[in-house]
This record gives C-alpha cells, structure tokens and sequence, in this order.
C-alpha cells in the first residue's frame, strides 16, 4: 500500500508541476504579446516542449497505476488526472500559437482597435489558476462557476471575431495583423475551453459526478 | 425437482441500503431482517438487514471475519452442523423464514445450492458425481440422469473437455476443471439459488477468468451470491455489493457505484487498502 | 485390560448369564448345560468383546480421515447426516476399517487366556461339530504338551509340529487380510483417480 501510496503522490505531484508550467506558458505568451516581446515569445516556443515531456510522463505514471486496479477515489484520481495532464498539454499549445501569432503581428506597427482581446486574455488566464485551485483545494462551488463563465468567455470570443471582421472588411490593408489577432483571440477562447474542462473535472474528482455537456448550472446532487 | 422460473424483465437499478431507490428494483428474492448469530457468547453476525435480488450476482465483501462466509452458510442452514451456534431473526426466501421449526432442511438445500472454497468432488467419476444430488431427490431413469450430466456439464462449461472421460475419476481433473465438477454438481438439481463461497480463490488467474465468465453466463438462470476476497472480481461479475466489518453490513449498493463512489468512509478505507 | 479378566468375565456373563438363560428357556428338561457351558460361541464372543476397542478406534478414526469437504458437499446437495454416512463416509473408509479388523484378527489369534475358560479344552477327540461344542486351541495345545507332558520325547515333535502350525496359520491370516485390504484400497485409489 505505501508503494502504492508513494506513486499516487508522485502523480499529484508531477500534476501540479505541469499546472505551473501550463499557467506560466499562457502568462508568458499573454504579456510577450501586450509588450510586443519577441524574445518571451520565442521563449515560450521553445519551452513548450517541457509541456510535451511532462504529459508523457504522467501518462505513463497513470497507465502504472492503473494497472494496480485502483478503485473509489484513487481510481478517480487516476482517471481525472489523465483527462487534466492533456487538457494542460493543449494549453501549452494554445500559448505556443500565440506567442507565434505575437511575432508576426511584431514585423508591422500594432493596430489601433478596440479589440477586447486584453479582457479575453485576463479572463483566461484568471480562468486557468482557478480551476487548478478548484482541482487542488475541491472548491466544487468555484468550479462550477468557472463552467457558466465559460460561455461568457465564448460570446466574448465571438465579439472580437466579429470586430475584427469589420476592420477588414473596411481596410484591406489591416487584413494580415486581423487575422493573426482572430487567431490569438480564438486561442485564448480554447484556454479557457481547457480551464472549463480542468474544473469539471476537479468536480468529478470530489463528488464522484459528471457535469460536462449539461446546463452550466447544474447544482449538487442532494 | 425445482421448475425454471420464467425470466421476469428487471430493470438494473441501484439498491442503496435504507430503501430510496426511485427506479424498480429487481424483485428482492431473499430478505435477511435483523439477523444476528452467535457461537456460544461470541457474537459473529449483527443485526444484518439485507435483500438479495433476483437473478443477479451480489458480491459479499469484507476482511476476514468479518462474517461474510458465515452470513453465506445461513441461507442453506449449513450453520446447523456447527455446536453451539444460535441465530435470532429472520432469513426468509420467497416469504418462507428458513429458521422456522417447519422448514425442511433438505428441500432448503436443494433449492439453495453451495459451491465451495476448496473444490470438494467426491472420490468417484464426473458422472457419479453429478448423479448424486439427481440420484439423492429420486432420479432413476438412465436416460434423464444421462442428459441431466450432459445438461449441467454444459452449463458449467466443461462438457466439450470431459465428455469423453465421463467415467474416469473427478480427481483426476485440474484445479479449475474440479470447481467446475463442484459447480455442475450443485446447479444439476436445478436449484433457484446458488452460493458461492470464495470459487476461485484456490485457482491460478486462467481458471479464474474461466470461472468468472461462467458465473456471469450462469446469472440468467440463477440468484447468485458470492463471497469474494477479491475487490476487483467483485467489480467485475457482481451487480450488487455488500461490505461487511466486524459482523455488521456497513453498506449495500449497486456494485459500479459501490466502487467508484462509495457513501461510507470505511467502505472507501477498505476497497482502496487503506484499512488499519 | 489383562486379557484374563475377560476371560472371567466370558465365564460369568456369557456362560453363566446368558448361556444360562438361554438354557433355561430353550432346554428346561435337559439336566447337562447345552449353551450355558464352555464353548466355540462364548470363547468366540469373548474374544470379540475384547478386541473391541481396536476395531472401534480404528474404523473411528477411518471415518474422521474423511475431509469435511466431501461431508459438507453431500450434504450441501441435500443428503442427510445418514445418508452421507452410507453413501461417502463409509465406502471410503473401508479400507481404514478393514484394518482395525486385521489387527483386531492378529490380537485374537495369540490370546490364550481369554479361551480358557470359555471354549478350550485339554483335550478333546474330535473336531467341534456346533457352536455348542468345545475346541482345542494351538496355543493353548502348546502350552499342554510344553508343561504336562507324560513323555516329553514322544511329545516334543508334536510340539514343534503345533508350534510350526500356528505360525504357518498367523502368517497366513494376516497376509491374506492385508491382501483384502490392498484390493480395497486400490478400488478406492481407483476412484480418487
């Protein structure tokens, strides 16, 4: 059992160590893009591959678990830590395409819009650190909430496309800059996407109960 | 003999203790209310309320003596042989108290078969073996008893390896083939009920796997209880779950849920190894 | 138990109490004891009742050598207690049993005392022809012709001629027990397979 024990640790452990590098990527991809840094966004890229090693190695942690036949909450465990360890992978993704997209829109002068997309970016990343604390601390309140905000996130997400849109439509010479910010902002949107599932499963996780694809308000059980 | 009931339609259900399932439940074939049993002074079983579906597997879990085995040896009153053991409460199977001055002990048993930890085929051919019981409630035609052994080796999966061999000693067969031996003799009287105590614990992982597969095919046919050591195989051929500790039913549930989510810590201390 | 004391006690309960009543109800008139005097049926008797405890000890523990497993599953399937007894306790124990009557036999066939004065005689001229009647024991004839022999030297080849006899006929007896007993066994171990 202590073997056993020791394993699950080192899983969470290894868990909460891909989280700060996941909120670090996006962070980082966030600000290189709000200070125009190329050499953060570079860095960003670069680093993704950390994101990569570390998903391979918890699966493989987890598969090792699993075959132990774990049951109740380890098996719980096991299962959300898995579905959180690729969720985490893809938000390293998400920040590496923006801090992709940071370094084009870096060769011309900034477009001058009033783009939301400094919200969108706060929001998401606000969304990321508090799911992970939701999973840590099994605050299944704020993890719920963070599923409702989710669509809000999503109709902002739609707003700035639809800004964008105009401002190309009315200026063809801002196409370039245009879409390569309807790429960041989507992105954006798929981190908090990533923050949403993150806290469904930090529900299941305490309360052995499924809340994905239903109503964003879907209360405890009784 | 005992007729084949005609399968009633169940709908799977949750049967958590304490009676708020919203869904039918399957129709509970066996209620157990208030027993307790004692040997001597030493109290083994307490107070035990449980109701046992119908045509399905129920798993009875618990460390050892916890008093699982002995809650099994109640329902076919094999707790009779044993000195100095006193039981208060009720066992009733199909509203009939087992415990009643009136019950028949034998006709009990053939309703209520047994399949042991250790497989016990008597010292005889596989055909003897299984005529027993047929031969013991008055069967005499060759030809019934013939197609009986055929019939009930085939439902325990082990016509095809032995149907040449039928007169050759039982002993002669593996570990795994004797259990089978052991199970085709107690399902060949046709009993409603069959408990299963620990099949397989005496078996390497292939016969095991034979044995579980045997047991879900054999749940179309018959209520089966089962005492199981084992979590996972619990989680693998049991509907329902029953933990046990100390002599006391500590929860009762759908057995997926029983293991992903239990309600009681004890239960998760326990499925998960961390019990002291 | 000094076989003695069954002898004694072959004398007075066998002979005098039942022999005795047996002669009472059966033959009233008749002045010489029919069943109530020393005889092949009380020396036999008596050495049965002495012998007793080894053919119990051992069949009691022939039949506990059954696991309880084979008990339990007879009984799982509906049999009663008895039925279970005849049908599985008893034929596998047969080969145990048959060995607390071999040794039971082997006791029996050295006891003189018990014979003495229940059935053997000094001398007698022929073979006994009912239970009824007495018989000459080996040993006993050994013991005769060893102590009161009026000439030792005409004597002494029918003593070592008796003597040869008995143990010829011990061997004998227990070999073909033991014979009997094998049979059974490999008829049991047959079916354990």
């Amino acid at each position: 059992m202590e073997h056993f024990e020791h394993e699950l640790s080192v899983l969470k452990q290894r868990l909460l160590v891909m989280a700060s590098y996941a909120e670090n990527a996006v962070n980082r991809a966030v600000e290189a893009l709000r200070n125009r840094d190329d050499a953060l966004a570079q860095k960003v890229k670069e680093d993704d591959t950390v994101l990569d090693e570390l998903e391979m190695e918890l699966d493989e942690l987890a598969i090792g678990l699993l075959a132990q036949a774990p049951l109740a909450s380890d098996l719980r465990l096991i299962t959300v830590a898995m579905k959180i360890t690729q969720n985490l992978e893809r938000v390293g993704d998400e920040a590496t395409k923006i801090a992709k997209r940071t370094r084009e829109l870096n060769q011309e002068p900034p477009l001058k819009t009033a783009s939301a997309i400094p919200q969108l970016a706060e929001r998401a990343v606000r969304m990321l650190r508090n799911a992970l604390d939701a999973f840590v601390s099994g605050n299944t309140a704020a993890a719920r909430a963070l599923v409702a905000e989710d669509k809000e996130v999503d109709a902002l997400n739609r707003q700035i496309l639809a800004e964008l849109e105009a401002v190309m439509a009315e200026s063809p010479q801002n196409i370039k800059r245009c879409l390569n910010l309807m790429v960041v902002s989507r992105s954006l949107e798929r981190v908090a996407d990533h923050a949403k599932n993150v806290a469904e499963e930090a529900v299941y996780l305490r309360e052995a109960v499924d809340i994905r694809h239903s109503h964003p308000s879907t209360a405890p059980p009784a | 003999m005992a007729e084949h009931r005609t399968p009633t339609i169940r709908v799977a259900a949750g049967l958590r203790q304490g009676g708020d399932d919203a869904s039918p439940a399957a129709a509970p074939l066996i209620r157990i209310e208030n027993l307790s049993l004692y040997y001597g002074r030493a109290k083994a079983l307490d107070s035990i309320t449980l109701s046992i579906p119908e045509r399905v597997v129920t798993a009875f879990i618990g460390p050892s003596g916890c008093g699982k085995s002995t809650l099994l040896r109640c329902l076919n009153r094999m707790n009779d042989l044993i000195d100095n053991v006193r039981i208060e409460g009720r066992v009733a199977i199909d509203g009939h108290d087992l415990y009643d001055a009136k019950t028949d002990v034998i006709e009990l048993r053939k309703r209520v078969g047994m399949v042991f930890q250790k497989s016990n085929p008597f010292p005889k051919s596989i055909y003897e073996n299984i005529a027993y019981g047929l031969r013991l409630h008055g069967m005499r035609d060759r030809r019934m008893l013939d197609e009986t052994v055929e019939r009930s080796l085939r439902q325990a999966a082990l016509w095809d390896e032995v149907k040449d061999r039928l007169h050759t000693s039982a002993l002669g067969l593996s570990g795994g083939q004797q259990q089978r031996v052991c199970i085709a003799r107690a399902i060949a009287i046709q009993p409603e009920i069959l408990l299963m105590d620990e099949p397989a614990s005496a078996l390497d992982p292939i016969a095991t796997a034979r044995i579980e597969d045997l047991i879900l095919d054999l749940k179309k046919d018959f209520t089966i209880v089962i005492v199981t050591h084992n979590m996972q195989q619990a989680a693998r051929i049991s509907d329902h779950t029953a933990f046990f500790y100390l002599g006391e039913l500590i929860e009762f549930d759908a057995t997926r849920r029983l293991f992903t989510n239990p309600a009681k810590k004890q239960t998760e201390d326990y499925v998960t190894g961390r019990f002291g | 138990m000094p076989s003695i004391v069954f002898g004694l006690f072959g004398l007075g309960f066998f002979i005098g109490f039942v022999g005795g009543g047996m002669d009472a109800l059966l033959h009233p008139d008749n002045p010489k004891p029919v069943w109530g005097k020393a005889a092949l049926i009380w020396a036999s008797m008596t050495l049965a009742v002495m012998t007793l405890p080894v053919v119990i000890v051992a069949t009691e523990e022939a039949m506990r050598a059954i696991p309880l497993g084979l008990r339990e599953a007879s009984l799982a399937l509906g049999a009663t207690k008895l039925q279970t007894i005849v049908k599985i306790v008893l034929p596998n124990a047969l080969p145990g049993i048959m060995t607390g009557g071999i040794l039971a036999v082997s006791r029996a066939a050295g006891e003189v005392a018990p014979i003495l004065f229940t059935g053997a005689a000094y001398f007698m001229a022929d073979l006994p022809r009912s239970l009824t009647d007495q018989f000459m024991d080996l040993g006993y004839h050994v013991f005769v012709l060893s102590t009161q022999s009026p000439n030792i030297d005409k004597t002494r080849p029918i003593l070592y001629g008796t003597v040869l006899v008995l143990l010829v006929l011990t061997f004998a007896l227990n070999f073909v027990a033991i014979l009997i007993r094998a049979r059974i066994r490999r008829h049991v171990r047959a079916a354990h397979g």
